[in-house]
């Protein structure tokens, strides 16, 4: 009988926490839809967010939670003033996601950059401290089987929403001079936190001089989508510096991935869908000056370019140096199927690693596809200081004939410059980037 | 054994008081009086008093009076109402065990009985037939059934619908589950030492739960006994494959040979302490809250090093049972008690090679990882019983039963292999202790007042689950050098501890009168019922994250777990425990159910009999996924109520004593689990894909359609053909969301269709004394139709775990002092996993197994039993498309038994 008894004392216990879930004390001053502001001028925001919100560079704001900016429907846009810093919460996982249909602009300037970073003190501070930036569009993805789906919509890891439609020209809003740092919680297997996810993003939006540092996973994914980017800077990662998967067929010039000495994997990880090879629209982005820089002292650092599960593309004026197991490797017969198809081609590109190429038993040669593309090489990269982890320079060295020689695709979105890499005479890396590692 | 015949018309009978046959029972050695002896005549039957008396209540006529009970030989005499007989009986030549089982519901002929009276279509299994088979706990028992198929050794799939579709109940309460993502009652967490019987309803009825698919286990726990009683039973077994091998192992603690973890697996006080309130991490710039650096080292550094993967060897299986009981007579009041414990220890060591693909160039499938794992489980049950029953006069009876079943299962696991998106090997290594536990309390009663009778029941019971100190470990393999090095991914370093307790109150009141009675008979019954259950889930994770440079190191990179996480290392500047526990990880849950029902029950010529009823059921569900640690959250409350009228009517045709046809129809429904509902992202502890629910599921509505035709050739034979059809409207199906990680969610489907035919006999070879043959076939065609929601491949196609034939089939020789059987089970292909962007599904293909039983009397209470397991040892092949998933023998097994039952 005892034991009935300790079960129902036990049971009253239970049922006292049934129900009651309104009890929120509220102890702010301004409260509006999500947000609240305190004497400190702390602003948290949490939840999702449906009306105009203007974050200003006089307070902190605070990300509790995941927080959605609008309904998935109706425009919500939120407008980040330059110099403002945007802090993820690290106890809750912080993060932002802008749904489809609304915006965000966050247009800073090269002395005024906006700042997402971790809520803890700097010099605390660690890779996937809070959960990162994540924007959702409606342009094409291809993570649908094609002939059944007639608008492909996809669900985002890490619960980030949906994601795709059929606007290849859709508009997220600007994001300029902007850097995120510390983020990237991994949440569990397959469901990890990029500093950026550009998912099923369209061409409308903008996205120039953009750093993520320290991210726990990818600095950058691209999910579908059309979008472009420029003045890209990816630094100290914990995984994959620029990632594509799932039908990317943007552009993007002048983007940098340099890997820290403790973490990292490969540099460029390029997917077309690692489920169904040939799933369509295809990744086919193009890439125009890019710099990627391995960490030739670490345990990590595998991979400079990983281009594999079918994705195309077409990569220019590339440098790839310092990395420990190859400079390049492609795989899987869809991908190879691509080379002959012209959906991926390298020109200019040159290579600089201890082992430049992975052959794998039963495909086709990397080394002979390479160096059929035109002006590609194996060669000495001369960069001023490519491998230091606080105060890098990435110009070509004087005099370097990498100067000269380059040729970007024909297209008004390329700047034409005549150096490979992503950076010539003058560093766009200058003032509003940060090498800090905590 | 003809007396069976006569006994089993009584068992079930209920007879108005009349005039009646009376008298006296003795010895007919020296003319004692024999006490409690059973008598019967017709369809009445009386137990005699102190002084061998008896009164059989019985309509005015002529009868067959017999009597007969333990030791003595039976005796029949022909007799008058009004008349007084006297019965002298002589001692019995032979050890007959014709009594054991006579009331009790363990007996096969018993349960045909029962079925034949029933209103719906039902199949059943008792002690009797499983403790032939020698399952040893519920689930392995109900393969043999009818149409039912066992899923992961657990869960029962009843006409090829999933678990979702059988609910389970004991002693008609409804019990709670202790898994945190489903419903119903892992099956093989009861002991089958302590039921009595298993009965299938198939038939959804008025007086069931409304919640009602494929069928509903009715469980049975094993009845007091008329007389003392005492029984022992020890086993004991082998499996190739497995006992003597040495396989993996976590570190063991002192109690958990019991497998009661005892506390050794507890997380650290401060720890508890530390974190009861707030994350293990650091501190903020906008809170006062966290930890420091030193302090989360020392926090670190108290979790105990149980990180080494060991070295164990699998012992040969055992298994303990005791049963006791008795009644006492106090006037005329009797009261029986029983007991019974149980506890059995099972090893199982398996290695099996697991392929997995990917649609790859011009859509042939490509090979992705490939891993082989390696597996290890030592699996404890303890299981307790304690019932009363008191019976007032012959009007009152009051039943008490408690029980408490446990399993734990030790685990351990390590998948190696390669890995295509990391383009190289992995190996991760799990260990795990999970406990489940069902405590059940029920008191229910019976009043009879002449044609009205009235029952109730409440049961209070609990189910939990315990996972404390689960390890993971990932280490990468570099191609370079051969070493293998920890990694920090997701599923590297992570210490986890889960709880769930789900709380449940059922009540139950039927009423049940017999308003006319003759040719035209008429009962009305009516009922109501309620359901409480409260859920909770409380999940905390934790890892080792690599914090700073010298996790990096190597050296140290390189080092076994049970190295690199001690006190060296873990610091702020290595390794540093921090929390992960997600904000979908904890939940609380509750439902409430409310029904009324009636039918009206009406006879005619005994030879016909109509049964119409109805039940109203209304239920109220909430889910609040709640984040630990951040109270301003609003929880993700899901809900959902709905009240429903279910409508169901039964009509059998006994167009001859041994030979029945039965139609009915139901129309009954099904809920959506707590976790379907919450749109809260989550992945289940026990592994899996993510998952999150849809808060816009509908119940969905279930018409089911029966028919079965049935002959009885006698007490312990039976032949039936039926058929059955389903339509679902708007059936709750799980999909494959577009997604990176392909998620999974659940919607309501367009429609489902199942239908099928059983077929299934028990009948004696009439020219060898005691060799019957008993099987059943199931041949079941469902199909669901999918909107286009998902990317699974297919849109229409069977129901995931369905096969499309199942069946059974069992020869044997019953003597006096042996009998052996065979038993040979056959399950049909059947999905285990949704292919999904083109990829086929994957099929698990048709399995057979083969089992076989001798048992010996040796005297003295003493039986000894030998099985043979598996004995085909079948290769179990899992495919997709042309290629193979997995394939493997699961090794075929001795075990060796002794009972003795000194008192029966």
């Amino acid at each position: 009988m005892r034991s009935l008894l300790v079960a129902l004392a036990m049971l009253a216990g239970c049922a006292g926490d049934d129900v009651d879930t309104s009890d929120t004390s509220d102890t702010s001053h301004e409260t509006t839809d999500g947000v609240s502001c305190d004497d400190d001028n702390v602003c948290t925001v949490s939840g999702v967010i449906t009306e105009n919100l203007t974050m200003t560079a006089d307070k902190m704001w605070l990300l509790r939670g995941g927080v959605f900016i609008g309904d998935d429907i109706n425009e919500t846009v939120l407008t980040i003033e330059p110099g403002t810093t945007v802090y993820g919460e690290s106890a809750t996982d912080g993060m932002l996601v802008i749904r489809r249909g609304s915006r965000i602009e966050a247009d800073g300037t090269a002395d005024a950059p906006i700042v997402f970073t971790s809520s803890k003190e700097p010099g605390t501070r660690s890779r996937g401290d809070w959960g990162g930036l994540i924007i959702n569009g409606r342009a094409t993805v291809n993570s649908c089987i094609e002939e059944e789906v007639e608008t492909c919509e996809a669900y985002g890891e890490g619960g980030t929403g949906w994601y795709g439609g059929d606007d290849d020209a859709d508009s997220s809003g600007t994001l300029r001079y902007v850097r995120v740092e510390f983020a990237g919680t991994l949440i569990s297997p397959d469901n990890e936190l990029n500093g950026i996810a550009f998912q099923g993003v369209g061409s409308g939006t903008t996205v120039d001089y953009v750093q993520v540092h320290m991210n726990a996973d990818d600095g950058v994914e691209f999910f579908g989508g059309a979008v472009n980017a420029k003045h890209i800077l990816v630094t100290a990662l914990g995984d994959d510096g620029i990632d594509w998967t799932d039908g990317w067929r943007g552009k993007l010039q002048f983007g940098i991935v340099q890997q820290g000495s403790d973490a990292g994997d490969n540099g460029l990880e390029a997917d077309n869908n690692a489920e169904a090879n040939d799933a369509a629209p295809m990744s086919e982005p193009w890439l125009s000056n890019v710099t990627v820089i391995g960490s030739p002292d670490s345990e990590s650092s595998d991979l400079g370019m990983l281009l594999r599960e079918g994705t195309g593309v077409h990569l220019a004026n590339v440098l790839v140096t310092g990395f420990n197991e190859a400079c390049l490797d492609v795989d899987h017969d869809a991908t190879f199927a691509n080379v002959d198809s012209g959906a991926l081609e390298l020109t200019n590109v040159i290579l600089d690693c201890a082992t430049n190429f992975i052959e794998d038993e039963g495909e086709p040669s990397v080394e002979e596809g390479f160096l059929a593309g035109e002006g590609n090489a194996e060669a000495a990269i001369d960069l001023v200081s490519a491998f230091d982890p606080i105060a890098p320079d990435y110009q070509l060295e004087e005099g370097s004939d990498l100067l000269t020689g380059g040729a970007v695709p024909d297209d008004a979105f390329f700047e034409s410059v005549e150096f490979l890499g992503a950076v010539g005479a003058e560093d766009w890396t200058a003032t509003w980037t940060t090498h800090a590692s905590n | 054994m003809p007396l069976f015949l006569a006994l089993l018309q009584v068992v079930m009978a209920q007879e108005a008081p009349s005039q009646g046959i009376s008298g006296q029972v003795l010895n007919a050695a020296d003319g004692q009086p024999l006490v409690d002896f059973w008598v019967m005549a017709g369809d009445a039957e009386a137990r005699t008093d102190a002084e061998g008396r008896f009164h059989l209540d019985v309509r005015p006529g002529e009868y067959e009076v017999t009597v007969f009970g333990p030791e003595f030989e039976s005796l029949t005499l022909p007799g008058r109402t009004g008349q007084e007989l006297t019965f002298e009986l002589f001692a019995s030549e032979e050890e007959v065990l014709v009594i054991e089982g006579l009331k009790s519901k363990e007996t096969t002929s018993v349960l045909l009985e029962e079925r034949q009276e029933a209103v719906g279509v039902t199949d059943a299994i008792g002690a009797e037939q499983i403790r032939r088979s020698g399952d040893s706990n519920a689930a392995g028992a109900m393969k043999r059934v009818t149409g039912l198929s066992v899923v992961d050794g657990r869960y029962v799939y009843v006409r090829g619908l999933g678990e979702r579709y059988s609910a389970t109940t004991l002693n008609g309460s409804t019990l709670p589950s202790p898994e945190p993502e489903r419903r119903v009652v892992p099956l093989d967490l009861l002991p089958t030492g302590l039921l009595s019987s298993v009965v299938v309803q198939k038939t959804a009825e008025a007086n069931l739960p409304g919640e009602f698919g494929g069928g509903l286990l009715s469980l049975r726990t094993k009845d007091v006994p008329d007389r003392p009683f005492a029984r022992m039973t020890l086993s004991t077994g082998a499996q190739w494959g497995s006992t003597f091998q040495k396989s993996i192992a976590g570190s063991a603690g002192p109690t958990d040979f019991l497998g009661i973890d005892g506390g050794h697996r507890d997380l650290p006080d401060s720890i508890v302490q530390a974190s009861a309130d707030q994350p293990l991490a650091e501190g903020d710039m906008f809170s006062d809250r966290g930890y420091s650096a030193s302090e989360l080292e020392e926090f670190g550094e108290a979790i105990p090093n149980r990180w080494k993967m060991k070295e164990r060897m699998a012992l040969p299986d055992m298994g303990l049972s005791l049963a006791l009981g008795n009644r006492y007579n106090l006037g005329d009041t009797r009261l029986g008690l029983i007991g019974g414990l149980s506890y059995d220890t099972s090893w199982d060591v398996d290695e099996v090679d697991r392929n997995y693909f990917i649609v790859g160039a011009n859509g042939a499938l490509e090979p992705s990882h490939s891993y082989h794992f390696e597996e290890s489980t030592h699996r404890v049950r303890l299981g307790g019983l304690l019932g009363t029953s008191l019976r007032i006069g012959e009007s009152h009876d009051l039943d008490w039963v408690s029980l408490v079943a446990r399993q734990t299962d030790d685990e351990a696991r390590i998948y190696e292999g390669y890995n295509r998106d990391l383009d190289g090997d992995i190996r991760v290594s799990r260990l795990r202790w999970v406990e489940r536990m069902l405590q059940f309390h029920q008191l229910r009663g019976t009043h009879r007042a002449g044609p009205a009778e009235v029952s109730w029941r409440y049961a209070l019971s609990n189910a939990s689950r315990g996972e404390p100190d689960q390890r993971e470990w990932r280490q990468d393999k570099e191609a370079s050098t051969g070493a293998w090095r920890l990694s920090d991914r997701p599923e590297g370093n992570q210490i986890l501890y889960s709880g769930l307790s789900d709380w449940n109150h059922d009540a139950g009141l039927d009423v049940a009168s017999k308003l006319r009675e003759g040719k035209v008979s008429l009962t009305v019954r009516g009922g109501l019922a309620f359901t409480a259950k409260n859920r909770s889930v409380d999940t905390r994770r934790y890892k080792f994250e690599s914090k700073g440079s010298m996790a990096g190191r190597p050296d140290v990179s390189a080092m076994d777990p049970s190295e690199a996480f001690t006190p060296d290392y873990i610091d702020p500047d290595g390794f540093q425990l921090s929390e992960t526990t997600r904000q979908t990880d904890n939940y609380s849950a509750l439902q409430r159910i409310g029904a009324a029902w009636t039918s009206f029950d009406v006879g005619l010529n005994e030879k016909w009999r109509f049964v119409a009823g109805a039940r109203v059921e209304q239920s109220v569900q909430q889910v609040d996924t709640f984040e630990l640690f951040n109270p301003d959250q609003e929880p993700v409350v899901a809900e959902s109520q709905t009240t429903d009228f279910l409508p169901s009517t039964a009509v059998t045709w006994n167009f001859r004593d041994d030979m029945l046809v039965r139609v009915g129809y139901a129309r009954s429904l099904n809920r959506p689990d707590f976790r379907e509902l919450s749109p809260a992202t989550f992945n289940d502890v026990t592994g899996g894909r993510e998952t999150y629910g849809n808060p816009d599921l509908e119940r969905a509505i279930l018409d089911n359609v029966d028919l079965r035709w049935e002959w009885y050739p006698s007490d312990e034979e039976s032949v039936s053909f039926g058929a059955f059809y389903k339509h679902f409207q708007d059936p709750i199906e799980e999909i494959v969301v577009v997604s990176a990680a392909h998620s999974i969610t659940y919607e309501n489907a367009l429609g489902a269709d199942n239908v099928g035919v059983e077929v299934e006999f028990r009948k004696s070879i009439p020219w060898v004394s005691g060799l019957y043959a008993a099987g059943n076939l199931a041949v079941i065609h469902s199909q669901i139709h999918l909107d286009e929601g998902g990317i699974q491949t297919d849109s229409d196609r069977p129901l995931q775990g369905q096969s499309p034939y199942l069946t059974n089939l069992e020869i044997g020789m019953d003597r006096d002092r042996w009998d052996v059987a065979l038993f040979w089970n056959l399950s049909g292909p059947r999905i285990t996993e949704v292919g999904a962007v083109g990829a086929p599904n994957v099929v698990e293909q048709p399995v057979a197994s083969l089992d076989a039983m001798v048992g010996f009397g040796l005297g003295h209470g003493l039986s000894f039993t030998m099985r043979g397991k598996n004995l085909i040892d079948p290769v179990h092949r899992l495919t997709q498309g042309e290629e193979t998933v997995e394939s493997f023998r699961e090794g075929w097994g001795i075990g060796l038994g002794l009972a003795w039952t000194p008192l029966e």
